[in-house]
């Protein structure tokens, strides 16, 4: 197989992938924004007039505010991705402030092998094999023994249960409920995260939020506001952090097949799949930046995973655990100091 | 006659019928005389001794290669058409492999960008240690380059002058 070869890319994608590429301001020397090697089946490139087709979004510039900054390291060869941030008070499409995502998280190489693994385990890791044979003691049939051993010219058989018999017991059959749970490594699982989310940012169904709450619980309000943002059509995934409960918000999403709401430790693959739209809101990303750089740059488990490190996100968060650890540390060396 | 014993677990049993926020005044109020105290800043003895879960930074030096040969990534930017990231431990993304027939081979991992104009690199990177032409495999999915032989430590030091 020629790996240069490329399969059939549609026209969206390309068209966020350039869209993507130019506003993220990736830091190298080719700026090209298709590989050279992409070929495209049934077009020719010149032909290929993505622009044309869809009317163009303007990515947030240098002069827009930016009022969420990424906490975690960045890469040197990777810049921080910028995004619209949009409100649910007002009925209109907001398209005033920026907030800078992280590209390790929300700019990740998109391998499709890894997102269907991790989308395919959620599937299948409940699943349960139910069969179950009967063997031949368990038939119900009596121990009699069907003619006597010696005289009738036939086989020697001790009953009529055997598996040599028809309707006879099974010999190595299956034997009762069989759990198919399995796990991949934590890594993969990881990076099936990272993936899910470059993926809907790519393809412009992420939605960055300043608050996922509505101000009232009315049904109409919150028809405007999907409407004019051409969400009608759309399952929405609206996403919340963890103390934070959208009471207004979670009556509209019980009475409506549609819409989901999860809290933030819910977010997984399949959820993000199968809804066509991801909504998060800003008070989110802290937390989940901070927890998926950790995991990304943590040492290997020592044994089960356990609360018994000094620095694991717990039930406050890992920077709450962060701080508690280097105020200690700070009071130690004053102490040292003092002595 | 009810002995003292008796009338204080009668006492306990009283209490705990009731609620369970008396208990605690129960036991610690008790006939044996044992007080204790709960404190929560004793725990930094214990925290101590735990292990971190964080690959710390490498700490500054004054002067690199240390004396392990280790140097951090050079902080400007790479005029390159590729780039190969560290591992989250701070070293260079290349291992050697030994099959079992004796084979060596060089894994190059985490190589963002045009893997192909880097495996034209490495090929040119080995060419004076061999005769033939080196056999290589790019895995383009998941940015890996493979070469047949072990040349761990000729790879890693062009990396490291690279700045990478």
């Amino acid at each position: 197989m020629n790996f240069g070869k490329i399969a059939r890319i549609s026209g969206a994608l390309t068209r966020s992938l350039k869209r993507f590429q130019h506003g993220s301001e990736v830091v190298t020397a080719s700026n090209q924004s298709l590989p050279p090697n992409l070929v495209l089946y049934g077009i020719s490139k010149e032909q290929f007039e993505p622009e044309s087709q869809q009317e163009e979004v303007k990515s947030p510039g240098p002069e827009t505010p930016i009022i969420r900054k990424c906490n975690g390291e960045i890469p040197k060869n990777k810049s921080p991705i910028t995004v619209w941030v949009d409100s649910f008070k007002n009925v209109e499409q907001q398209r005033q402030v920026s907030a800078q995502l992280h590209p390790l998280i929300f700019g990740a190489h998109p391998r499709m092998d890894i997102l269907h693994e991790v989308m395919r385990w959620q599937q299948r890791y409940r699943d349960v094999n139910y069969t179950w044979s009967r063997t031949r003691a368990e038939l119900g049939r009596g121990k009699q023994k069907p003619w006597p051993q010696k005289g009738t010219g036939r086989v020697r058989q001790g009953s009529r249960a055997g598996p040599g018999w028809k309707m006879g017991g099974i010999a190595h059959g299956p034997r009762g409920p069989v759990s198919l749970y399995y796990k991949p490594a934590d890594d993969v699982i990881l990076k099936g995260l990272t993936i899910a989310l470059t993926v809907k940012l790519v393809q412009d169904d992420l939605i960055v939020v300043d608050d996922v709450e509505i101000p009232e619980a009315d049904t109409n309000f919150f028809n405007d506001v999907i409407n004019s943002r051409n969400l009608s059509e759309n399952s929405l995934l609206f996403m919340h952090a963890e103390n934070d409960f959208p009471q207004n918000l979670s009556e509209i999403v019980s009475n409506s097949r549609t819409l989901s709401l999860m809290p933030a430790s819910a977010l997984n693959v399949w959820s993000m799949l199968k809804h066509d739209k991801l909504i998060l809101p800003l008070s989110m990303l802290d937390d989940l930046e901070t927890k998926i750089l950790w995991h990304m740059n943590r040492y290997p488990w020592l044994g089960k995973p356990h609360n018994f490190y000094k620095d694991m996100p717990g039930k406050k968060g890992l920077k709450f655990e962060q701080e508690q650890y280097l105020a200690e540390q700070q009071r130690e060396s004053d102490e040292n100091v003092s002595q | 006659m009810i002995s003292a014993r008796c009338r204080m677990l009668l006492l306990v049993k009283q209490h705990l019928n009731r609620s369970q926020t008396r208990l605690t005044s129960v036991l610690t109020s008790n006939n044996s005389g044992v007080a204790y105290t709960i404190s929560k800043e004793e725990f930094k003895w214990i925290r101590r001794l735990l292990p971190p879960s964080i690959i710390p930074k490498p700490p500054l030096h004054s002067n690199y290669p240390t004396p392990s040969g280790w140097s951090p990534p050079t902080e400007t930017s790479l005029d390159l058409p590729y780039f190969i990231s560290r591992t989250r431990y701070h070293e260079f993304p290349v291992y050697e492999i030994t099959k079992r027939n004796g084979q060596t081979m060089t894994h190059i991992r985490k190589i963002e960008g045009d893997i192909w104009a880097f495996e034209r690199d490495v090929i040119g990177i080995i060419h004076p240690y061999l005769d033939f032409d080196p056999a290589t495999r790019v895995h383009e999915v998941a940015g890996i380059v493979s070469v047949k032989g072990n040349f761990k430590a000729v790879i890693t030091q062009y990396l490291r002058e690279k700045g990478f």
